[in-house]
């Protein structure tokens, strides 16, 4: 079973925090964009005949703001998805979603659609952390859009939080989690704030009209949302991530597991396991919707880079992102899927768990939670 | 060339008394170098030497003049570094003269080195031509200074010469002077050659090169030579002088200086200061040569990544090719892993082979932190040389330690004394003299432990003087002292690379900045790093680093695992330069920098 991920290239406002690729685009660009989705797929299976039988059970629609699209394109685009490739019946369809652009009507098409699980972009219940971000919804719009993706019939929804906010305090990130927790959301994700540089709230640091928490005070964060989580029920499972039981994302554990996924629309990134490239091809389209359209237009999939990946590389990255998460990794399958590990790294693993960084379960490899929130220290050896 | 017509002369002077221009400008006046020649600083041919301003090997130079006499004349100039770390360089070239340009700053006046250089050359009996240089400065003061020379120096000063090395004048007369004044080598042309060994180096074309100065015969190409000391003989290939490229000529006569290159293969075939002379015909009596040179301070040198230990000892072995000053011998830490222990002849000195071993030679370094040579007396009577405090005995075969005492001079104005005073009393400094050389500028003698001065003690001289005091300094003697071992621990466990000798006096003050300076030095690890200062097992302070709390990638978005894991390959980039002891990664810098007074 492998993933599809479909970027949507397009927001009402760029935040201050964010550094993934969209734009603003008028309605001539997001119709062409709905079809330059098409020509992709259909150049994809032209190349790659092989992935047209390969069943899909998620689907995940990121950006970007995906419903600015409207529900009807998004629920076509889910048609044209389905009429290349073979969606299971039972598969996790995500849209993501902000508070304050999209009507409970809105909501109802695209769980009429077919689209199963809502990802609610709140960041923040507090209006002066929701202005820091530059988020366009305000505080006040969050419980309403809540109610309706609800009332629309999800059998998910999910709410992403950011911590570590210029000016934030723990008591007002704890309000944060106890008001998302009041809403009994399936999943949480709780991102620290990483200002990227390029961005309007890296330079507003940079400059010092910002400052960021302390390392103590954002460790004491991360700490309060595995407290406050776990007494309400959530299980973290991985570094940013927790759910109830059986509603972890499982789209995005393909990414952790190392598990195939399509990436289509601009930036997106995909990891095909084709006969050509049997221990992973992974994909990278342009951040950049001129380039992705023309190369479609010329015929060719728009990949700016590719990398085929070998041993060395499927261990590492199977490493570097199964020990983000609770189930961390198994390296008898690991060694079924990929060949034995190169030495250099059954070493560090070896010494990594002599030293009690890494834990060995029965036959599982993982990553004590008391490290997850410095884990770059660890994963690093693998890098 | 008649032996009457050659004049061989060095220029000495204090750093930065204009030595380097002046010889820029005799090359320009004799026409030796042409106009598209010309670069400052021309005999500084290492990229060292031009970048930090200064003279480290010896480079020697011949000049055709035709002097108002009508005659032509040959001059050899054999340049000379000014940093007191290479001061055997300059008694080295001294040997090859007959006379000693003596350059002096008119606006800066006698420093330490002009008269350490004096003195060195009045033990060769040379004929030493003052000069006052800068001239053109507008604080220049030739009275004031002219009179110091014959003050503090006892040199006749009747018609001295006044020049400006930066604008050529006074540099004609200058050469006028050479000729009149600088006596024509001695020597018989038909006894037996006998040549001194001023220098040599290796070349990759030609094998080893010699520098040599001939002082009775002659030396040819296909004549069979002998160095005295060891009886190693060979045939003479070629013979030539720098002019100031090499240039190949028929014979080296008597009183000339030229390069010997005779199919020698190993530079340790040859010994700088050894006597060459005729196999066949061997002169009866070699020259004197030279005192040897001893190193003064010692490090450990180790490869960043331990791979490249080969790499290391060949980059050794072939930079010791051309600097048999240095000294080398493998050393394992466990700390460090496999590496050697240095030994220089000045701090300067270490930099610069540092430098030269990751620039010429690609290796990446780290350097511990420099230690002087003690003496260990131990209960059984042994003595034990100590160039490392791994070396120290246990406490308890140990009776004594002893360390090299110098003496220094320092000469500074009147005004500074205070601060100079007070700096040599601190660093255990025993007055020897003072004496006032004139009015206001006085000149002090100071025995000091060489561990007190070699690491900042002249940035600190500078500091305490405006940079108007200058020093020199020679190893005295060996002297009882009452030093520890100060232990660095983290985590408990001993780093023998952080282990330093120092007076018990200063082991407090001592261990407690050190282990500050490690506190700001280590980065944050997963864990608290706790770090020791322990004499023996007396732990004398603490200080800790706290355990990292945040180092984490939150978002993975749309699947971009490459960029992750591109982040992490920088992470692990970054650590690679750092060295792993125990379970705790320590920076390169904490081995050398523990150790420096300024940030």
């Amino acid at each position: 079973m492998r993933g599809i991920y479909v970027h949507v290239p397009f927001c009402v406002r760029k935040c201050s925090y964010c550094d993934f690729y969209s734009v603003v685009g008028g309605e001539e660009a997001r119709e062409e964009f709905r079809a330059l989705l098409s020509v992709e797929m259909d150049l994809l299976l032209r190349e790659f005949p092989g992935e047209g039988d390969a069943e899909a059970d998620t689907v995940y629609f990121g950006g970007g703001t995906p419903t600015v699209l409207g529900p009807d394109r998004l629920c076509g685009l889910l048609e044209e998805i389905r009429a290349r490739f073979p969606v299971a019946e039972s598969a996790e369809v995500t849209v993501e979603a902000n508070p304050g652009t999209v009507s409970g009507k809105d909501f109802a098409c695209l769980a009429a659609g077919g689209f199963t699980r809502l990802s609610l972009g709140v960041q923040s219940f507090q209006p002066r952390i929701l202005a820091t971000l530059g988020r366009i919804h305000s505080a006040e719009e969050i419980l309403p859009a809540y109610r309706d993706a609800r009332e629309a019939g999800f059998a998910s929804v999910g709410i992403d939080l950011i911590f570590g906010n210029p000016g934030q305090g723990e008591e007002d990130w704890i309000s944060d989690l106890e008001r998302a927790v009041t809403l009994l959301p399936d999943h949480l994700s709780a991102y620290a704030l990483s200002p990227e540089p390029g961005t309007p709230i890296h330079a507003a640091i940079e400059e010092g009209g910002l400052a960021l928490p302390s390392e103590d005070a954002l460790a004491g964060m991360y700490s309060a949302a595995r407290e406050t989580l776990a007494a309400a029920g959530y299980l973290h499972y991985e570094i940013s991530n927790f759910a109830l039981p059986g509603e972890r994302c499982r789209h995005n554990m393909k990414y952790w597991r190392r598990e195939g996924y399509l990436g289509l629309g601009p930036s997106a990134h995909g990891l095909l396991f084709p006969p050509s490239a049997p221990l992973g091809l992974r994909t990278e389209n342009p951040p950049s919707l001129r380039d992705y359209k023309a190369a479609l237009r010329s015929g060719r999939l728009p990949w700016s880079e590719i990398r085929n990946r070998d041993r060395e590389d499927a261990w590492k990255e199977a490493l570097i992102f199964g020990l983000r998460t609770a189930e961390g990794i198994s390296p008898g399958t690991l060694s079924e899927k990929y060949g034995p590990p190169p030495e250099e790294v059954r070493e560090a693993v070896e010494n990594l768990v002599a030293s009690g960084a890494l834990l060995r379960e029965a036959d599982r490899i993982l990553l004590p939670e008391g490290y997850w929130f410095v884990s770059n220290e660890i994963l690093r050896r693998f890098a | 060339m008649r032996i009457e017509n050659i004049r061989n002369f060095s220029i000495i002077a204090h750093i930065d008394h204009g030595k380097s221009t002046l010889a820029d400008r005799l090359l320009e006046l004799t026409g030796t170098l042409t106009e598209r020649e010309k670069v400052d600083q021309f005999l500084d041919k290492m990229e060292l030497e031009r970048e930090r301003g200064i003279t480290i090997k010896a480079q020697t130079v011949r000049m055709r003049y035709r002097a108002e006499d009508g005659k032509e004349y040959t001059l050899n100039l054999i340049d000379t570094p000014g940093h007191v770390d290479f001061s055997y360089e300059v008694s080295r070239s001294l040997c090859a003269c007959e006379g000693a340009i003596l350059v002096v700053d008119s606006s800066q006046g006698v420093e330490a080195q002009t008269l350490a250089n004096v003195y060195m050359a009045l033990d060769q009996d040379l004929e030493i031509l003052p000069v006052l240089n800068k001239i053109d400065l507008p604080n220049a003061e030739p009275e004031r200074v002219r009179q110091e020379i014959e003050d503090v120096i006892g040199l006749d000063t009747a018609g001295i010469l006044s020049v400006s090395a930066k604008k050529g004048t006074g540099v004609p007369e200058l050469l006028e002077r050479i000729v009149r004044q600088v006596p024509p080598p001695q020597g018989d042309p038909d006894a037996p050659a006998k040549a001194l060994m001023i220098d040599s180096w290796f070349d990759n074309y030609v094998g080893v090169v010699v520098l040599a100065r001939v002082f009775e015969g002659r030396i040819v190409p296909g004549q069979r030579i002998a160095f005295m000391s060891t009886g190693n003989a060979f045939e003479v290939q070629k013979v030539g002088v720098f002019a100031p490229h090499p240039l190949e000529v028929e014979e080296l006569g008597t009183g000339m200086v030229g390069f010997v290159i005779a199919n020698i293969k190993e530079l340790t075939e040859t010994k700088v200061g050894d006597t060459i002379t005729d196999a066949r015909i061997p002169a009866a009596t070699p020259l004197p040569g030279f005192k040897v040179v001893r190193p003064m301070v010692f490090a450990g040198v180790y490869p960043v990544a331990s791979d490249q230990y080969g790499q290391l000892r060949t980059a050794i072995e072939k930079l010791r090719l051309n600097d048999s000053s240095f000294t080398a011998e493998p050393e394992n830490s466990v700390a460090l892993g496999f590496g050697f222990r240095c030994g220089f002849l000045g701090l300067l000195h270490m930099e610069i082979i540092q430098e030269r071993l990751e620039r010429e030679y690609g290796v990446e370094l780290i350097t511990t932190a420099p230690t002087v040579g003690y003496r260990a007396v131990k209960k059984d009577g042994g003595v034990v040389e100590v160039d490392s405090p791994a070396r120290l005995p246990e406490p308890l075969e140990l009776l004594h330690i002893e360390e090299p005492m110098i003496l220094a001079t320092i000469h500074l104005p009147t005004e500074y004394l205070g601060g100079v005073l007070k700096l040599c009393e601190e660093r255990r400094g025993i007055q020897r003299q003072m004496k006032f050389s004139s009015v206001n500028r006085v000149i002090l003698e100071y025995e000091l432990p060489l561990n007190e001065i070699v690491l900042d003690f002249y940035d600190k001289l500078k500091t305490a003087s405006r940079g108007y005091a200058s020093m020199d300094y020679e190893f005295h003697h060996f002297q009882r002292s009452d030093l520890v071992k100060l232990d660095i621990l983290l985590n408990g466990d001993k780093v023998d690379a952080l282990s330093l000798i120092v007076h018990r006096d200063s082991a407090y003050p001592k261990g407690r900045e050190v282990a500050e300076r490690l506190r700001k030095l280590i980065p944050r690890q997963m864990f608290e790093v706790v770090i020791q200062a322990a004499i023996g097992s007396k732990v004398i302070a603490r200080e800790s680093v706290k355990a990292i709390r945040k180092n984490v990638l939150a978002k993975c978005y749309g699947g971009d695992i490459t960029r992750k894991r591109k982040l992490l390959e920088k992470q692990k980039e970054g650590k690679r330069r750092m060295k792993q002891v125990g379970t705790v990664e320590i920076p390169q810098e904490a081995f050398l920098s523990i150790l420096k007074v300024k940030e």
